[in-house]
């Protein structure tokens, strides 16, 4: 186990290697040039650069380098902690990612927590009292909430329970975790992995019932109890497990409609405001944080595999 | 299960009465079908899927008004018997807007998809088929790709590829002088289709491979090989068939993401660039009335919910019509 643990983290190095190739790729063909801005700044305050001011700060940045020296550089700079800086306002990356953190962190972990304890019970009931109302009304509102993209429900929501119930204010900025606003917040963020965990937890327990080894511990006169939580759920949870492996993409998509709207200072208003002025730099630092989070995400999911089911062995 | 078995073969007996002998065969279509139009759900979501697709072809011509022309005298209106959706913030008709969103939205769908399946098709049956390295260098790609978060790397690739496309077409244009170069839409939407492509193609290699290669090995397709059919047979009668019905399932389910995505991308600011109407840029654009105007938000906002929706569950129906062993009762 050890073992394999260390294969894949070695792994990691060349898929994270294709994964800087191909967003350093994007943006050496892409239409930002950092000098023409530094330019047009510079223009703006009413400071002319001479050709050989441009050229000199080009040689500076390294921008006069050929393709892969570049991208060696910048591999260089990536190891060592360093994704470069913003050339709009010289704000090194990195800092700046980790400074909002804290807010994303908090709304992940409080939409995996809805998750966990709102999500897998309801699964559970749908498959317990399947092909009932109950079934359906869990199932019918899952996929409803799983179709419809989140800045469509967002201002929907708000327009309920702000103009309609008057239970809370429009929320605005980060406020604390004891807040309304909050929990709204992780909800809408966590949707989309809500409705399929709620789909695969109901089909894992639909499955695992139908098999000889629950009629045997019924028959051996186990409390129902007993059936359910030694033999349905352990089994249930491999596909519900398999879900967690789509958490960050799922996560990150919602976060970058549920920042901007209720401008909460995390990763996903980092990177929409970086997206609309254009700072590359911190889009690549971003999509690489993001991508290194995806493939430790997709290790725990292989991790906790064997765990739930003994059969699953690596070599 | 023993009734829905029943229940087919006395349709079938009465369709044969009706019809005379051999008129209805049972096969896997007719038997898909059977159980397609009885799922009531599915019914629903094809019928407003087909509504949908009729706008998107016949928006433009049956539109009240011009998506572009602006009326200053009614800006803003709440929905009445003029404006049926009201009008947004330039005086623009919100119903004939959200027609020709359709419209954008179709072709999007259609073409983002169709390139992702072909993409998907070619890069999933070479692994399966070569095998050796190429297969593991497929399946490493495909790794890398979905571990890319894809929102975040489609509104990459749009970013970057906009003013590059935007450029091409500007030079198309200077050089034939043809009138379909001569706006950026047809950029923007280009710059929409290769970014959508790109990040949906990884799960249909996976799921072509994973296709072909569990078939290969099933019985029915050794025993074939064993009398000695020929391949072209075994991969028509055999291989073609059994594959298809897990591909139009994801086909379904992934319009349906594309329509989602392209109207993300839209609500960003890098897909579809106003003028043209897009339910996402509507949305965008309107955003910040929500308090004042629900309307403009919760129009296009409703047409995405349902259309997405009716989507889905038609993608359902046809997963349980189609693939019965898979699916739950």
């Amino acid at each position: 186990m050890v073992r394999y643990i260390l294969m894949r983290i070695i792994a990691f190095i060349p898929t994270l290697f294709v994964v800087l190739f191909i967003t350093f790729f994007l943006g050496y063909i892409g239409p930002v040039d950092p000098v023409k801005i530094m330019q047009q700044q510079r223009r703006a305050q009413g400071v002319y650069m001479t050709q050989e001011e441009v050229a000199t700060i080009r040689h500076q940045l390294g921008l006069d380098r050929p393709f892969l020296e570049q991208f060696v550089a910048y591999v260089n700079n990536v190891l060592h902690g360093s994704f470069g800086f913003s050339y709009f306002d010289y704000v090194p990356v990195w800092p700046r990612i980790q400074s909002t953190l804290a807010v994303s962190g908090q709304l992940a972990l409080g939409a995996l927590a809805i998750l966990i304890f709102i999500g897998i019970p309801l699964g559970l009931l749908a498959a317990k009292f399947h092909n009932t109302r109950i079934d359906y009304m869990i199932v019918g509102t899952s996929l409803f909430l799983y179709s419809i993209p989140v800045f469509v429900l967002i201002p929907m929501v708000l327009i309920v329970l702000v103009l309609w119930l008057h239970v809370m204010n429009v929320p605005r900025g980060w406020q604390g975790i004891f807040t309304s606003s909050f929990v709204l917040a992780a909800f809408l963020l966590s949707l989309r992995s809500l409705a399929n965990i709620i789909r695969q937890t109901r089909g894992g327990v639909l499955e695992v019932m139908q098999n000889d080894y629950i009629r045997t511990a019924r028959a051996k006169g186990l409390r129902e109890l007993h059936v359910f939580t030694r033999h349905i759920m352990r089994n249930s949870l491999i596909p519900v497990v398999t879900v967690l492996g789509l958490l960050v993409d799922d996560l990150m998509t919602n976060a970058v409609f549920i920042d901007l709207a209720f401008n909460l200072p995390g990763l996903g208003r980092l990177f929409s405001t970086s997206l609309t002025s254009r700072d590359f730099n911190n889009i690549y630092g971003i999509v690489i944080f993001t991508s290194v989070l995806i493939m430790v995400m997709n290790l725990l999911v292989d991790i906790i595999y064997p765990l739930l089911d003994p059969r699953v062995v690596y070599d | 299960m023993a009734t829905t078995k029943t229940d087919t073969v006395n349709t079938q007996e009465s369709l044969q009465g009706q019809f005379g002998a051999n008129t209805r065969q049972r096969n896997l279509w007719n038997d898909a079908f059977r159980r397609l139009i009885r799922n009531r759900l599915s019914m629903i979501g094809l019928i407003i899927f087909i509504f949908f697709l009729l706008i998107a072809v016949l928006g433009p011509v049956i539109a009240p008004y011009d998506y572009r022309v602006q009326n200053l005298d009614r800006v803003a209106e709440p929905p009445g018997p003029d404006h049926w959706l009201g009008t947004d913030d330039l005086g623009r008709d919100t119903m004939t807007r959200i027609m020709w969103g359709a419209r954008t939205a179709a072709i999007v769908a259609i073409i983002a998809t169709s390139m992702s399946l072909l993409l998907g098709i070619i890069l999933g049956s070479l692994g399966a088929y070569i095998g050796g390295w190429m297969d593991t260098f497929l399946s490493r790609l495909i790794d890398v790709t979905l571990s890319i978060p894809s929102l975040l790397f489609a509104s990459l690739i749009a970013a970057t590829f906009r003013k590059p496309v935007a450029d091409w077409v500007d030079a198309m244009y200077q050089q034939t002088g043809l009138s379909i170069f001569a706006t950026t839409t047809y950029a923007d939407l280009i710059v929409v289709f290769g970014a959508l492509a790109f990040i949906t193609w990884p799960g249909y290699a996976r799921l072509i491979r994973g296709q072909i290669l569990s078939l290969r090995q099933k019985e029915f397709v050794e025993a074939a090989v064993t009398v000695g059919a020929k391949q072209s047979r075994i991969l028509m009668k055999y291989l073609i068939p059994n594959a298809l019905g897990p591909i139009i399932v994801a086909l379904t389910f992934s319009f349906a993401g594309a329509i989602v995505a392209e109207s993300s991308l839209s609500f960003l600011g890098v897909g579809v660039q106003p003028p043209q109407p897009s339910w996402g840029n509507m949305i965008s654009d309107n955003a910040l009335s929500w308090r004042y105007r629900p309307w403009l938000v919760a129009a296009p906002g409703l047409t995405i919910a349902i259309i997405s929706l009716a989507i889905n569950f038609l993608g359902d129906g046809l997963n349980d019509a189609l693939n019965p062993r898979t699916a739950i009762k």
